[in-house]
């Protein structure tokens, strides 16, 4: 972060009082492309990034901006992380991929984080190809790292992503209570794109998603359900799916046999997980696609 | 009983036949008699998900056990626990109320399918709060479990499979052909339904889907 001379922030500042307005405004007087102003803040575009202020002072400069409108803006951080500035403060929250990662480890996935013995390491193991495919893909995109992959004699097609790195775990263990035991939703963390990978990442490792049509049944169900061992993490998962999707028709089940299935009730619920969320798992995919081509058949 | 939690999803699955032999040596005193691994997975690819219970009376059997597990397990594994039981306490195998025969526990779920149908017509009823539309008919949905006693070897276990009532058919197709490798399968069970709470009741086309939880 930082950038432009003390001489160009002192530039930026004197040009500000007549170039604030709506995004896009052109900034006489000064190297400044464009302002914006979000409640009490004051975003910049200079040549070499963006410079936030709030009453005058430098907050922060920033090289990149993932979202520019009058309601909220999103600059890039390291290790996946934002920064969204809005009318109502500033604050960190996760990027898409990194959501998608805790999503994972929470599902398939472990971190171990062990001072006695030092053991650092990310973990995560699939049947599908294509979960760790993704999985590596966001490990690449956040910390520019992709993880090796073991296959597993004693399971069948069982594949492990494996990797010991201890400043990739603390900063991972910052976000999730998994090491010490039950996963948690980052709540603080999560902004509407980051909740939506979190819940897609969840479900393709520990949900299901499927549409049957069964010869005596007049019409075909579709079902949506998450499944874990952390009743109180599915909680967190309805809480998530209520506040940031409206879907509220979730019912947790308590089976003598071990575990915890949230189950998504009315069909226009489920019709929206299917269309604003998802999963990466090709079978769930199939059966979404098999959905929405009888719920819309015309799109 | 005591419960040890040996592995769970996302774990080296190396560890949990280590962790076993360290938990079982340290935990089973002369007051134990008689020990399950209790491994739980979802395979909702082929319709449920399960619970095994392998039940054996030696120490020396756990690694072994574990391994087998890890290696014919079907979906994927959520955890792996180490149960241990005093000489006066029944063991998850012993612990039936009722073995029957193949036939018998698809009379026993049609039995069960009876009753929720029953319990689903009132439900509707009262939850919709108008006479029900005869020409739709009623659905009764929810979760059902179907144990099967396997002989594995000196050993027995019980493999709970768990799903969804309309789909039975395929969930016991498909888990007879995952859990083959197991032994042979010298009896079911199946939970009776006799009463429920209604979920929800949805109204469709030409049905009335109602939603239990028995």
């Amino acid at each position: 972060m930082g950038g432009g001379t003390r001489q160009d922030q002192t530039n930026s500042r004197s040009g500000l009082s007549a170039s604030v307005g709506s995004y896009g405004t052109q900034c006489p007087e000064s190297k400044l492309k464009e302002c914006l102003q979000i409640g009490e803040y004051i975003i910049e575009h200079e040549d070499n990034g963006y410079s936030l202020k709030k009453e005058r002072q430098l907050l922060g400069m920033y090289k990149e901006a993932t979202i520019l409108t009058p309601e909220r803006a999103l600059f890039k951080l390291d290790k996946g992380m934002l920064l969204e500035v809005s009318p109502k403060g500033i604050r960190k929250v996760l990027s898409p991929a990194k959501a998608g990662i805790l999503g994972f480890i929470n599902s398939d996935g472990s971190l171990t984080y062990s001072t006695k013995p030092n053991v650092y390491m990310v973990r995560f193991g699939s049947c599908s190809d294509e979960l760790l495919v993704k999985f590596n893909e966001f490990m690449n995109e956040v910390y520019g790292i992709r993880l090796p992959m073991y296959r597993r004699k004693d399971r069948r097609h069982f594949i492990e992503l494996v990797k010991e790195n201890k400043e990739m775990v603390q900063d991972l263990a910052n976000y999730t209570s998994k090491p010490k035991g039950d996963w948690n939703v980052p709540f603080e963390y999560l902004d509407k794109e980051s909740a939506k990978m979190f819940l897609k990442c969840f479900m393709s490792g520990d949900g299901g998603i499927g549409y049957y049509k069964k010869s005596e049944r007049p019409t075909p169900r579709l079902e949506v359900r998450f499944f874990s061992m952390n009743r109180k993490g599915l909680e967190e998962i309805a809480t998530l799916l209520r506040e940031y999707f409206g879907i509220s028709s979730s019912h947790i089940y308590e089976k003598k046999k071990g575990g915890f299935e949230l189950w998504i009730i009315r069909v226009d619920d489920k019709i929206k997980y299917i269309k604003e969320i998802g999963s990466f798992k090709i079978s769930h995919i199939e059966a979404i696609e098999r959905a929405l081509r009888r719920i819309e058949p015309n799109d | 009983m005591i419960e040890l939690k040996l592995w769970q999803s996302g774990d080296d699955f190396d560890e949990a036949p280590l962790r076993g032999v360290m938990a079982i040596n340290k935990f089973w005193k002369k007051d134990v008699a008689k020990a399950c691994v209790d491994l739980g997975g979802i395979n909702f690819e082929r319709g449920y998900r399960y619970q095994v219970f392998v039940c054996f009376d030696r120490q020396d059997k756990l690694k072994d056990i574990i391994k087998k597990l890890i290696l014919w397990s079907p979906g994927s594994l959520k955890w792996i626990n180490l149960l241990l039981y005093g000489s006066d306490e029944k063991s998850a195998c012993e612990d039936l109320k009722k073995v029957a025969d193949f036939n018998d526990l698809m009379d026993d779920i049609r039995r069960n399918e009876e009753k929720a149908k029953e319990l689903a017509i009132r439900y509707a009823h009262d939850y919709l709060k108008i006479d029900l539309n005869p020409r739709k008919k009623v659905v009764p949905e929810y979760i059902i479990s179907i144990g099967y006693l396997i002989q594995m070897n000196d050993d027995q276990a019980i493999v709970y499979i768990v799903g969804l009532n309309y789909k039975v058919d395929e969930m016991i197709r498909n888990s007879r052909e995952d859990f083959n490798k197991f032994g042979k399968v010298v009896g079911y069970c199946v939970e009776e339904v006799e009463k429920a709470d209604l979920i929800d009741v949805e109204e469709e086309e030409d049905a009335y889907y109602v939603l239990l939880e028995v």
